[in-house]
């Protein structure tokens, strides 16, 4: 008894106090406030339930529901044998559509949808153990539509006159923002998260771009140097080494626009043919070409420029390309992965086999072969130098055609 | 020296052969890819290894062989220094000169010669050992 001696005590203290500051309406004798809720109550005809009138409920229960009717923190409580339903306005958007009737119903037949759920915590609760559920989700109706809402819950045994207990309060406390923000924190976190991963991979990609592109260009430069080299070495002055240089040089460069042009660095056989001839197409219709589609990879695209840049600048210099209406027939062929290209020129002056061989014998009849794992031989026939290159096709299995169709070739 | 050249491509592959034929060393064989530089590899004392090909980096994996089953002495080139791993090989980056590769053939080649000593003194004390 001496528990309840003292909330007996301060009640009295708080309900002198609100006599004097804000003197509650007595006129229902019962002092439960001015809410809507509180209205509802009394206007409750409770003479036929098993509450009975108002004015001989225990003193416990008209405290305990002053202090939740005048509460804005949603509370509900159900007291009594039968649980009988009391809350306050701010819990009336727990209710959602069984807010017209939920006073005074049998809690049991109010949430007769949960009750499952619920009972265990309630007979907790009426056991004298109070239990707390943090941050549930419930979809709630209160602005006009259904948003997602997230409450804290704790079930707390409510005591009567004599120390029992003789129901409980659902004292509920809306955390909706706490999650939301939470939520919207890991979001962003993820993101970020997210934000430096992508970051790492593009300068891992750029990483591995500027590596390869620095491989590339000690490539082209070794090549360079090699073409310098080579043509020096071979050369019967420095006038026709510069030119010789200059020329491999320019056809390289041709042949590596065509390349960089295809993300997998590869060209059309003809397109490689053609770019490298182009120098050398004037007016006339001098060149025959004809053959299928071939796709060449890098090296092999050089190379073949290489060949052809040379049996040009030949022909411009002793062959077909150094008179009017020389003519100069090119024929590949593919079978499997073996290919074979041709050059043959017509309508020259006669043709004088070369006492000496230069780099550029060498290029087109040793070092080109090579590029193709094959071989060539230039034939100096009476109507025409003939050059046959036969060999193999590198195919690159990892690599498909289409992205050379992507980037607009035929 | 008699040395063994792997690089598929052609161009720098002559150009090599020439540098090393102007310091008086004998190329055995031009290789493009691995079989073919595992077949001339029985005749070579050193071989200059290209470590990307046209069949990938196979190069590291051509030397392994080259040292191990033909006592090769091998020497990398590559324009890519940071994919040859440290494993006592001598690199020369591309591009080079001739002055480069004559150090690189000098270190291989006593490199070799002290491999070869290695195994010669081997061979002598082995039989000793066992008994």
């Amino acid at each position: 008894m001496s528990v309840l001696r003292e909330p007996h005590q301060i009640g009295d203290v708080i309900g002198s106090m609100t006599e004097q500051t804000t003197s509650f309406a007595r006129s229902d004798g019962l002092a439960l406030g001015n809410s809507r809720t509180a209205r509802i109550i009394l206007e409750t005809e409770w003479s036929g339930t098993a509450l009975g009138n108002p004015r001989d409920w225990p003193n416990a229960l008209l405290v305990t529901l002053r202090l939740v009717l005048n509460t804005t923190q949603p509370i509900c409580l159900w007291w009594g044998p039968d649980l009988v339903n009391f809350h306050n306005d701010a819990y009336e958007p727990m209710l959602g559509n069984r807010k017209s009737d939920a006073i005074g119903r049998r809690a049991r037949d109010l949430w007769p949808d949960v009750w499952d759920d619920v009972s265990p915590l309630v007979e907790k609760a009426l056991s004298g153990e109070a239990t707390t559920l943090y941050e549930l989700p419930l979809m709630v109706t209160r602005n006009g539509y259904r948003e997602k809402t997230n409450w804290t819950f704790s079930y707390s045994p409510v005591f009567d006159d004599d120390g029992h207990v003789a129901g409980m309060v659902n004292i509920v406390m809306e955390v909706t923002e706490t999650v939301t923000t939470r939520q919207k924190l890991s979001e962003a976190y993820a993101a970020a998260q997210e934000h430096i991963r992508v970051q790492q991979e593009l300068v891992e990609q750029r990483e591995a771009l500027q590596a390869e592109l620095s491989h590339r260009m000690k490539n082209t430069v070794a090549m360079t140097q090699a073409v310098v080299s080579q043509s020096l070495r071979h050369a019967k002055s420095i006038e026709e080494a510069v030119d010789a240089i200059n020329g491999r040089l320019v056809a390289l460069t041709h042949a590596q626009d065509l390349l960089v042009k295809d993300s997998a660095q590869r060209a059309w056989f003809r397109d490689v043919v053609e770019r490298t001839l182009e120098p050398h197409r004037d007016h006339g219709h001098r060149f025959h070409l004809q053959g299928p589609d071939v796709v060449l990879e890098g090296p092999q695209a050089l190379g073949l420029t290489l060949a052809v840049h040379e049996l040009a600048t030949n022909s411009a210099k002793y062959g077909a390309l150094s008179v009017e209406g020389g003519t100069v027939s090119i024929d590949w062929s593919l079978d499997g992965h073996k290919l074979s290209f041709a050059w043959k020129e017509n309508g020259g002056p006669p043709v004088v086999p070369p006492s000496t061989t230069g780099f550029g014998s060498r290029l087109k009849d040793r070092i080109v072969p090579g590029y193709f794992k094959g071989s060539g031989k230039t034939v100096f026939e009476p109507d025409g130098v003939r050059y046959l290159l036969t060999g193999q096709l590198v195919v690159d299995e990892t690599q498909s055609a289409p992205s050379l169709q992507a980037e607009g070739f035929p | 020296m008699r040395i063994l050249v792997v690089e598929d491509e052609c161009l720098l592959a002559m150009n090599l052969e020439s540098m090393l034929g102007d310091l008086g060393h004998l190329v055995v064989g031009s290789a493009g890819n691995r079989q073919e530089a595992l077949s001339a590899a029985n005749e070579a004392d050193l071989a200059f290894v290209n470590v990307r090909l046209s069949d990938g980096a196979t190069g590291p994996e051509i030397a392994e062989e080259l040292r191990a089953a033909h006592g090769v002495t091998v020497v990398f080139t590559t324009g890519s220094p940071e994919m040859v791993s440290d494993d006592g090989a001598e690199v020369v980056n591309k591009p080079y000169d001739e002055e480069m590769i004559a150090s690189a053939v000098d270190h291989a080649a006593a490199a070799h010669r002290r491999k070869l000593r290695a195994e010669s003194l081997a061979e002598i004390r082995g039989p000793a050992a066992a008994i």
